[in-house]
């Protein structure tokens, strides 16, 4: 930068130019036709999936296609926003993308008119060679938008050695299965391990009960939002005994367990069952113990032999074709998928997956023995019904049940009131179809009092003449203006400026100007004019006027939570890292052996990065044996605290604790980054007040309180600001530590914002909040600065 | 406390390192502190050399000597894809730094140096940017950057993170350049100096230690950052845009669903060390740069 001047602006700019334009990758030309199909990579990983789409291109080489297939766990998130982008791939198979959203924009196909054509073999209709029920899973307004090929059933598994050790046998009924976990508990064996992360697992139990109780209509009706479903008998008789597993038969800390976690202690011995669907050995595969006997048995009914024992849970992987308005790709897509689905790849996939198809005739030798229980059960099944497709769900149900389910299972909430929650989200959703606008009263104290909370802190803040000049020198604190910047505006340098200046500067501001406002201001400005329109992203935007404000505002719980912790993420770690900061500075900056290293190593956490730090934390956070955890057992055998020692399991990321584990991470990341900032400033006093202080004979406490204080407090202020910002922007720690998928009382308005827009596909409402936090963060700014502001004192 | 603050003859002015009972137990705070934060990464590093299953069995246990799992690195390097994902974030962060710094450089003196109301208006649009959230232009951006076809690629990430570190820039730097005599910039041209050519050859020398301030923070901030990445390149599926903090974190999610922690303290360890060495290498520069960036900002 310093040895080679450059001659003139455009050299500079050929150069930046240059520079870009190296980075712009080459799109590689292609040959034919390339299918592109994402594909959810969970329990039953990609590779048969490839292996398909080898063998295809082989069958089709004539016709030179190809099949781009891959995917991950967390293929959904990749799809969304591909599609909300309007990247559409030719088909994909993955659960939580807002199929609904775009089925309702014409962007999924509607599968009946090939399924009503032949299948790969061409010796029955395509339709008629899947499991009834299967093609139900994604039946939306009589169209069948997605193609089934797993048929994954869910079941208890059990430990099949402890059982005949024991005398076990599978229970039959609901009274029998409390029996025997009491009788596994006298044993001294915890009867069951649950996913307290990923509430789907445990939730079968209630699903299984209710349907048992309800049958096939009830079912129906429930997912129907029929008016009071939610409420009746059979549902709370359900809840209620979801709950008492739960609460009195599920290992301890299952709060915080995921589904592995669960499986994993099922399979190393430490509980006699667990719940899961027929993928759990593919998914826990290299994990399972050799010589693992392994059992899986259907739910059990009530003891009254009204429910249908063969009654089977199912959920079915599906495939979404694209409507991307190309014929030949459309057809191609669909013939790949007819491939799948043939009798040969339907029962290649039993052999090496160990898992159902939805296609029926894969003879039973197909199964290994330790999966001919499920075979059985889907084999003598008279009924079957499928699992909720959670994406069909309508948004206010869902949101509630992902906050009150988990309240239901530790039990802070009983069945009565689980139920009352959910028949009112069921009813907002039903106003909601009935009349898109119509907003739901539920919080209008709290809704009326932010709004005048607002207004008052405007007022307060911008108000009085008086007020106005002391916000702009506040500002001018904040580092909005250099304090000391020497501003002199003589007349002559005024007046020196000419038109011709005037076109340099502009060369000099432009190119800044340009990005600036194109990539910040433009973007921000029509945040505004957004938060006033509906908008899925796919169809046409229409004004809504104040509905998403008022939406928020008044009918949503999770915004308040969002708020709640958001507000909790503001203060206390503030007040947590601003006086540890300060302490360590000032013990630093007093003199002590190894200052410099210390300084060097307490900064590093934050050159870390949100991303590493907190997945640091969320392994050291792990129930059983993570660092915290193993760390706390060890200090109470040490200095023999029972409480101490019972922390081993301690689900510290469920969204009871969630905020409370967020306080240290914080402190860790951000202690470093506040204590250089102190330092700097103390190594700016001037030394001859100290002398000074130390000549009236002030203690070393004294000179902190007097001197050092005192002469950084702006500085104080400043990083106050700081962190006030960043807990109401937080977003990655919550959206990380929750695996991306925050419950509802554990979203921050920063994960609720990206959930809305890109998993929900609700542009406005998404906008409408970015506008609140903004609104928000103008004004904690402003409030902080005016308390901590130091009154004019005589020096 | 008494302890802390009783004897104090030594004048503060020169500051020396205390000794003395005092002096010792300030050490003891000091490193008790540091313990905390090293430790758990401590035990990160060395868990990655353990057998999954034992990492959380015995969760303080050394690896066993005979039994290093390096594999666990190797798993992490392929499901990461971290080599691309590192030249990716390389490029994004020396472009965007890059670019911050001579835009950031150039604005930063044009306002700085010519006074005019449209000028002044102009500098406190910039600097009303330090204020806005990302969260505010996050939405309506995705779908310009859609518009502009640059979703999912280098070049919007890059062009995003510039946008968004101008603010940055223009702030501190205008400092610096208001307090250069103006005398110089006559001088300069008088002996002929183009108004380019003045910039170049004589302000933008004077400014260094601010241009390294502004690189230094800048690329702190856009080497960690995630919220942007993403939801601008979140779509990548050929990998050819994400970065690794978005790698990092996918890594993490498949892990967790596989339950193969190994893997996972691994990929951290390779997030970590290139930074621990940039940091070893250039704490210096680093600790100052963060300072003076923080004092200004």
């Amino acid at each position: 930068m310093r040895t080679r001047p450059w001659t003139d602006a455009g050299r500079w700019f050929a150069r930046a130019a240059a520079a870009i334009g190296c980075l712009v990758l080459a799109v590689p030309g292609r040959g034919g036709t390339t299918l592109d199909i994402p594909v959810f990579a969970g329990g039953y990983g990609l590779s048969f999936y490839e292996e398909t789409a080898r063998q295809f291109e082989a069958l089709e080489a004539a016709r030179g296609v190809k099949v781009h297939l891959y995917g991950d766990p967390r293929i959904h998130d990749k799809i969304s926003v591909r599609a909300i982008g309007g990247d559409f791939p030719d088909a994909a198979a993955a659960a939580y993308v807002p199929w609904p959203a775009l089925i309702r924009a014409g962007k999924v196909i509607d599968l009946r008119r090939y399924l009503d054509g032949p299948n790969w073999e061409g010796d029955a209709r395509w339709r008629d060679t899947f499991y009834p029920g299967a093609l139900e899973s994604w039946e939306v307004d009589g169209h069948i938008c997605g193609l089934p090929f797993t048929y994954a059933c869910w079941t208890i598994f059990y430990n099949r050695s402890l059982f005949r050790a024991h005398g076990w046998t599978p229970p039959r009924t609901w009274d029998e299965f409390f029996a025997l976990c009491d009788r596994m508990k006298a044993a001294g064996i915890t009867p069951l391990s649950l996913a307290g992360t990923h509430q789907l697992y445990p939730e079968a139990f209630l699903r299984a009960a209710f349907y048992s109780r309800a049958g096939s209509a009830g079912w129906k009706a429930l997912n129907a939002l029929a008016p009071g479903a939610r409420t009746s008998p059979a549902y709370l008789e359900a809840a209620a005994l979801l709950q008492r597993i739960t609460r009195q038969d599920t290992i301890r800390g299952w709060e915080g367990a995921t589904h592995t976690g669960a499986q994993l202690a099922f399979l190393e011995g430490r509980t006699a069952m667990t719940v899961s669907g027929s993928w759990m050995l593919n998914e826990m595969a290299g994990k399972v113990p050799d010589g693992f006997e392994l059992g899986a048995m259907n739910f059990p009914v009530f003891p009254d032999g009204r429910g249908d024992p063969t009654a089977i849970q199912t959920s079915s992987d599906c495939f979404f074709v694209f409507a991307k308005g190309d014929p030949r790709r459309e057809r191609l897509t669909i013939d790949f998928l007819r491939y799948l689905t043939s009798r040969r790849r339907a029962e290649a996939f039993v052999r090496e997956m160990d898992s159902p198809v939805a296609v029926r005739g894969v003879p039973r030798v197909a199964f290994s023995p330790r999966m001919r229980d499920t075979y059985a059960m889907i084999e003598q099944a008279r009924s079957a019904f499928n699992m909720p497709q959670a994406m069909l769900q309508p948004p206010a149900l869902l949101e509630a049940l992902n906050d009150a389910r988990f309240r239901l299972m530790t039990g802070a909430m009983t069945p009565r009131e689980f139920g009352r929650r959910l028949e009112d989200a069921a009813a907002t959703d039903r106003r909601r179809m009935a009349d898109p606008l119509v907003v739901d009263d539920r919080h209008p104290v709290a809704g009326t009092l932010l709004l005048a909370g607002i207004l008052a802190t405007a007022v307060w803040l911008f108000g009085a003449e008086r007020g106005r000049r002391r916000f702009a020198r506040d500002t001018a604190l904040a580092g909005l203006v250099p304090p000391d910047s020497p501003r002199p505006r003589p007349a002559a340098e005024t007046a020196s400026f000419g038109p011709l200046r005037a076109r340099m500067a502009a060369t000099f501001v432009g190119p800044a100007f340009a990005l600036y406002a194109v990539l910040v201001l433009l973007p921000g400005a029509t945040a505004f004019l957004w938060a006033f329109t509906h908008w899925d992203g796919l169809g046409p935007r229409t004004w809504t006027g104040w509905f998403n404000f008022r939406e928020l505002l008044f009918e949503s719980d999770t915004f308040w939570s969002a708020l709640r912790n958001n507000l909790f993420l503001t203060v206390v770690p503030t007040l947590l890292v601003v006086p540890v900061a300060l302490l360590l500075a000032a013990v630093i900056h007093r003199g002590v052996i190894g200052g410099r290293v210390f300084r060097v190593v307490f900064l590093f956490p934050n050159l870390l990065g949100g991303i590493a730090a907190t997945l640091l934390w969320l392994n050291a956070y792990e129930p059983h044996g993570g660092l915290v955890n193993a760390g706390l057992v060890a200090l109470g055998r040490l200095i023999h605290s029972e409480w101490l020692q019972s922390f081993d399991g301690f689900p510290w990321l469920t969204p009871d604790h969630l905020y409370a584990a967020l306080v240290p991470i914080y402190l860790w990341m951000a202690c470093g980054f506040n204590l250089i900032l102190y330092l700097a400033a103390m190594e700016g006093i001037d030394p001859q007040l100290y002398e000074a202080a130390e000549l009236d004979g002030a203690s070393r406490v004294r000179q902190f309180f007097s001197v050092t204080l005192p002469m950084i407090w702006d500085l104080v202020g400043i990083s106050a600001v700081f962190l006030v910002i960043a807990g109401l922007n937080a977003f990655e720690m919550v959206w990380l530590l929750t695996s991306q998928e925050p419950a509802g009382s554990s979203h921050t308005l920063g994960t609720l914002l990206v959930t809305t827009m890109f998993k929900y596909f609700e542009v406005g409402r998404a906008a409408a909040l970015a506008v609140i936090l903004l609104v928000l963060v103008l004004l904690a700014s402003g409030v902080v600065l005016r308390v901590l502001r130091r009154e004019p004192v005589g020096d | 406390m008494d302890e802390i603050a009783s004897p104090a003859h030594s004048p503060a002015a020169s500051r020396p390192a205390r000794t003395g009972i005092s002096g010792i137990l300030l050490s003891l705070v000091l490193v008790t502190y540091a313990a905390w934060v090293v430790f758990p990464m401590v035990w990160v590093a060395y868990s990655s050399l353990k057998p999954d299953r034992a990492i959380f069995e015995h969760t303080f246990a050394l690896p066993q000597p005979g039994d290093l799992r390096f594999e666990n690195y190797a798993h992490a390097w392929r499901q990461a894809h971290f080599g691309q994902y590192f030249l990716n974030s390389v490029i994004v962060t020396g472009c965007s730094v890059l670019l911050i710094v001579a835009l950031g450089a150039m604005a930063a003196y044009a306002l700085a140096r010519f006074h005019h109301r449209a000028g002044r208006a102009l500098f406190w649009v910039f600097l009303a940017g330090l204020m806005i959230p990302a969260q505010l232009a996050v939405v309506p951006l995705f779908f310009e950057l859609r518009a502009l076809d640059l979703l999912n690629s280098r070049v919007g990430l890059i062009l995003v993170y510039t946008a968004n570190g101008l603010p940055f820039a223009i702030f501190i730097l205008a400092g610096f350049f208001r307090s250069l005599p103006r005398a110089l910039h006559e001088a300069a041209v008088i002996d002929g100096c183009g108004e380019f050519a003045a910039f170049r050859r004589v302000m933008l020398p004077l400014a260094r230690p601010g241009l390294v301030t502004v690189a230094i923070f800048q690329f702190i901030g856009v080497w960690k950052e995630y919220f942007f990445a993403y939801l601008l390149v979140g779509g990548d599926v050929d990998g050819t845009a994400r970065t690794l903090p978005l790698g990092l974190a996918n890594l993490s999610i498949t892990a967790q669903y596989r339950s193969d922690y190994g893997m996972l303290f691994a990929g951290l360890m390779l997030v970590t060390i290139p930074i621990l060495v940039t940091y070893a290498l250039l704490q210096r520069h680093i600790v100052k740069g963060v300072a003076a960036g923080a004092l200004r900002g």
